[in-house]
Order: structure tokens, then C-alpha cells, then sequence
């Protein structure tokens, strides 16, 4: 942008509001302005001269615009889950990660004393979307109920811990536990890539269904990341 | 006057916002658009509509993304030490970007080697579940290529500034550049990341007279498809119904031992049998 303009023939100024628009959008890298400071109205003391249009923007200094090499080497994948823990239901489960079974539905480790994580969201400590991790509530290669049977007992407040593949342990607090027919459960917002990170616990309750042979429902266990 | 200014600072952070997030589906009413910047050895400045927006943007850099309002964006671009966009080195081009759509405007050579640019649409559908997008435009200065995937041809003859797309299982590539019919790389063989709910976008840039061919690569978000349910309970031993749940249960062990359960109740209710021992 350039700052030493002040006045302008009023004929462009459409022209160059529009610029500046895009100028506060591509600006050059200027200082690293947050949301919060940009909002608070630190409001430019170079004032652009009236427009025809309903746009003006200030020449204050512009926002950066994200630059990277795109010939470096892609970044390495994040660390996967390996270890889930929640004291509060005594529940330890190994994790390993899981895909889609051929019938189009998250796959599940075969014993419930062992958790899934679906490997094509994001991974516990992303920094957005939910990290969604599975287990049987009981299960026949088990021959009987997992840890995640107590999974409706998580209280909000309750704390879990992730182990990660690098050595580290992310820790998460239950924001909400809900138990919601399985044809009521909308998949696509519990397995989201967006918003805020959070990691997603899922098995089933409810009532069982012989006829179908599953249970009704899905018990499903929001938690949000505790800050370091 | 002061309002509209407080009006423009809003505005101002709503942009700062969205430039702050990565390339989404863009489903938000703006077009989403990145600058590649793949002609070799030349530092550049770009002007759009004639404001001065990346300086000193240099060879394999990419920028972005930026959330814009769709219209037609003029471009231009410059040696860096140039004062204004009078005299660009490529462009002006007119960028028309459209709501909810998703670009890279790509500056590079063409295949005899000239300066171009040229707007590229990046897709965003939805990756089915398990499989992410890989898309490879030639943007070098250099003939008709094949891309080698694991070794083995996967896109043939594609010429500059073409590009072709596929879907593959989510995972990790390895792909090379070879000179159609051929399949001795000139560029590569590299690891390229397929992720669910991504386009890697992988860009052969440069030129192969100057012997300076790179590969450049982006990712989009796209669309994703979450899986159809979480099959979580085979036994039916935590229902967590009311009595009526354990009435059917103990209903179905009574038909059981009255010899009428089909094949499915039976390994249903036996189940429950085995586990209470």
C-alpha cells in the first residue's frame, strides 16, 4: 500500500477503495495484527477521502498475508493417539488407529478393551476440528463389556489423557456427555475439521436391538483440550 | 466519517480473520484465492488493482489463502524495484473470482519458456471417506509430461498450463515427472501426502532448458465425507434400557429355550448366556 497517499481525485477513489480493499487483504506483511486489536478500533489517523462506494477501509498497517515456500517438504504428520486414559470410569484403553470398513462406517478394534482412532480426521492436538475416538461397549471378540461401558458415566469436568506416538500427553476436560439414537446422530458435525479442537469419545448404549442386532444409540463424550 | 471508518476497520478484521484460516470450501460467499509465484530467478512485486500487495515475492512462494468478495480482480506483476505496476513484467490479467470457489492464479513460464499467468480452480467437492484428491498442473517450461505414481504412469501427456486430478486412498505417493512416454523421472520421484478431505495440489514449475524444474505443492481443503455411523456394541450386555430392554432380553432367552428363535436371535441371545457364566 502505499502510505503517503491522502487525497485523491475523487473520480478513482471507487477505483482505489476497492484496492485497498484487496490491499488490506494481500497486504504486504506488516506486524502481526489479531482479530482483538483490529476490532478494539485502533482507527487509522490517515483518513481515505469519501468514496461513492459503501467501502472504506483504513490504511492502517495490513493484516499479513500468509507466505510460505511451497517447495519446502511437506510438514511430518502429527503424532498419533496410542494411549486413552479417564480415571474418573477407571478406563485405560491402547489406541490404535482405524479407518472406514467396507460398509462405510467408522471401523472399531475388535476387542473393546482397545480404542480407535479415526486416522483421517484430525489427530488429538490439532488445532482444530475433533479427534474422534472409538470402542466397543462390549464386543464378541471380548466375550463381554469394555471400559468404554461406563463411557455414560463421564461427568462434565471429568479429565481424560491422550499419550501420543512423540511421548506426549495432551490433557481434556468433559464438556458433555449425550446419549442420541444412532439415526438421529449427525456424523458429519462429531467427525467435523473444523472449529475448535476437541476430542470426541464414542461407543454405543441405549437400548439393544436384536432384530438388528445393535443398540440404539450412541453414546457420545465432547471434551475440550486443557490449556499447558 | 468516523463511522465509516469504524465500518472499514470492521471489515478490515473480518479479512484479517478469514486470511487468517486456511482455504476452506469456501462456503462462506467469498472466493478463496492463493498466488503461486513459479517463474525462476525473478523477485517480483504484485499489484492488484493497482495497490501494491505482495513485495518482494520470490520464486516458489506461495501466498495466501485470501477470503475476497467475488469480482474480477486486475493483477499485475513486476520486477521488485519497480515504483508502481506501469510497466509489469506479466499481466495485467483480470482474475474473476466467484462466490464459494476456490483459486491459485499461478505466475510461471510457459512451454517455450515466455512469463505467464494463469488462474487455476482449485476442486473442493467432498473426498469420500478414506480418500483424499491429488491434482498436478504443468506450469514449466518444458514439453507434454507423464506423472509416475509408485512408478507407474498415472496421468499422461499433460502439457503446460494443463492439469489433471485424482482420488486416491489417503496416504502417501510417490511421484515423479517424466517426459510423456517415458518413464525416466526429470523431476521427482518425491513423497506427496493424500489426506481425506484435502487437495494436494502439486505444481511442476521452472524449466527444463535452464535445468531448474521444482516441484511446488498446496493443499486445499475440500469438502469431507465422515463415516455413516460408529458400530460400537455386539452383545447387547449393556443395555442400558429400561426394564422393558432387559423384558426382550429375557423374552428372547425364553424363546430361545423354547426352541422358536431364528438363527440370528439365537447367536444374539446366546451371547448373553455365555457372558453371565
Amino acid at each position: 500500500m502505499n502510505p503517503a497517499r491522502r487525497t485523491v481525485p475523487p473520480i478513482v477513489a471507487a477505483a482505489l477503495a476497492v484496492a485497498v480493499v484487496v490491499a488490506v487483504a494481500l497486504g504486504p506483511a506488516g506486524r502481526d495484527r489479531s482479530a482483538a486489536e483490529a476490532s478494539a478500533g485502533s482507527v487509522p489517523s490517515t483518513a481515505l477521502p469519501p468514496s461513492p462506494t459503501a467501502v472504506v477501509t483504513p490504511t492502517a498497517p495490513t493484516p499479513d498475508i500468509p507466505v510460505r515456500d511451497a517447495t519446502a517438504p511437506a510438514a511430518a504428520l502429527a503424532p498419533a493417539p496410542v494411549h486413552l486414559s479417564l480415571p474418573t470410569i477407571d478406563a485405560d484403553l491402547p489406541v490404535d488407529p482405524v479407518g472406514v470398513a467396507q460398509d462405510g462406517q467408522m471401523e472399531i478394534p475388535p476387542l473393546a478393551e482397545r480404542a480407535g482412532w479415526y486416522r483421517f480426521g484430525p489427530a488429538p492436538g490439532s488445532d482444530r476440528g475433533s479427534a474422534v475416538i472409538a470402542a466397543h461397549v462390549d464386543s464378541d471378540a471380548s466375550g463381554g463389556t469394555g471400559p468404554f461401558v461406563r463411557l455414560h458415566e463421564l461427568a462434565q469436568g471429568d479429565v481424560a489423557q491422550v499419550d501420543l506416538a512423540d511421548g506426549s500427553t495432551l490433557s481434556y476436560r468433559v464438556d458433555q456427555v449425550v446419549s442420541v439414537p444412532k439415526t438421529d446422530v449427525a456424523w458429519p458435525d462429531v467427525f467435523t475439521r473444523q472449529g475448535a479442537p476437541r476430542l470426541v469419545l464414542v461407543t454405543c448404549g441405549g437400548t439393544w436391538q436384536p432384530a438388528v442386532r445393535h443398540y440404539s444409540n450412541n453414546v457420545i463424550a465432547y471434551l475440550s483440550p486443557v490449556g499447558p | 466519517m468516523r463511522t465509516r471508518l469504524l465500518a472499514g476497520a470492521v471489515a478490515g478484521a473480518a479479512l484479517t480473520l478469514s486470511a487468517a484460516l486456511p482455504a476452506t470450501a469456501a462456503t462462506d460467499g467469498k472466493a478463496s484465492l492463493s498466488v503461486l509465484h513459479g517463474v525462476p530467478g525473478l523477485t517480483v512485486d504484485v499489484y492488484v488493482n493497482g495497490a501494491l500487495t505482495l513485495d518482494n515475492f520470490a520464486p516458489g512462494d506461495l501466498a495466501g489463502p485470501l477470503s475476497l468478495d467475488p469480482g474480477t480482480y486486475t493483477v499485475a506483476i513486476t520486477a521488485s524495484d519497480a515504483a508502481d505496476d506501469s510497466s509489469p513484467a506479466i499481466g495485467p490479467v483480470d482474475l474473476p473470482l466467484e462466490a464459494n470457489m476456490s483459486y491459485t492464479a499461478v505466475a510461471h513460464l510457459d512451454a517455450d519458456g515466455n512469463p505467464t499467468a494463469t488462474l487455476f480452480t482449485n476442486d473442493t467437492s467432498a473426498t469420500p471417506a478414506g480418500q483424499g484428491r491429488l491434482t498436478v498442473r504443468h506450469v514449466a517450461a518444458a514439453p507434454a509430461v507423464d506423472v509416475l505414481a509408485g512408478g507407474s504412469p498415472a496421468i499422461t501427456n499433460l502439457a503446460n498450463p494443463d492439469e489433471a486430478t485424482l482420488e486416491l486412498p489417503a496416504g502417501t505417493v510417490s511421484a515423479a515427472v517424466a517426459a510423456t512416454g517415458t518413464t525416466d523421472p526429470v523431476l521427482g520421484p518425491a513423497d506427496v501426502t493424500v489426506s481425506d478431505g484435502k487437495n494436494t495440489i502439486v505444481y511442476a514449475w521452472g524449466s527444463l532448458a535452464d535445468d531448474n524444474l521444482a516441484l511446488a505443492t498446496q493443499t486445499v481443503d475440500t469438502g469431507m465425507t465422515a463415516p455413516g455411523g460408529v458400530p460400537t456394541g455386539e452383545l447387547g450386555l449393556a443395555d442400558q434400557g429400561s426394564s422393558t430392554g432387559w423384558l426382550v432380553a429375557v423374552a428372547a432367552l425364553v424363546a430361545l429355550a423354547g426352541g422358536g428363535a431364528v438363527l440370528a436371535s439365537r447367536r444374539r441371545a446366546t451371547a448373553p448366556v455365555r457372558a453371565n457364566r
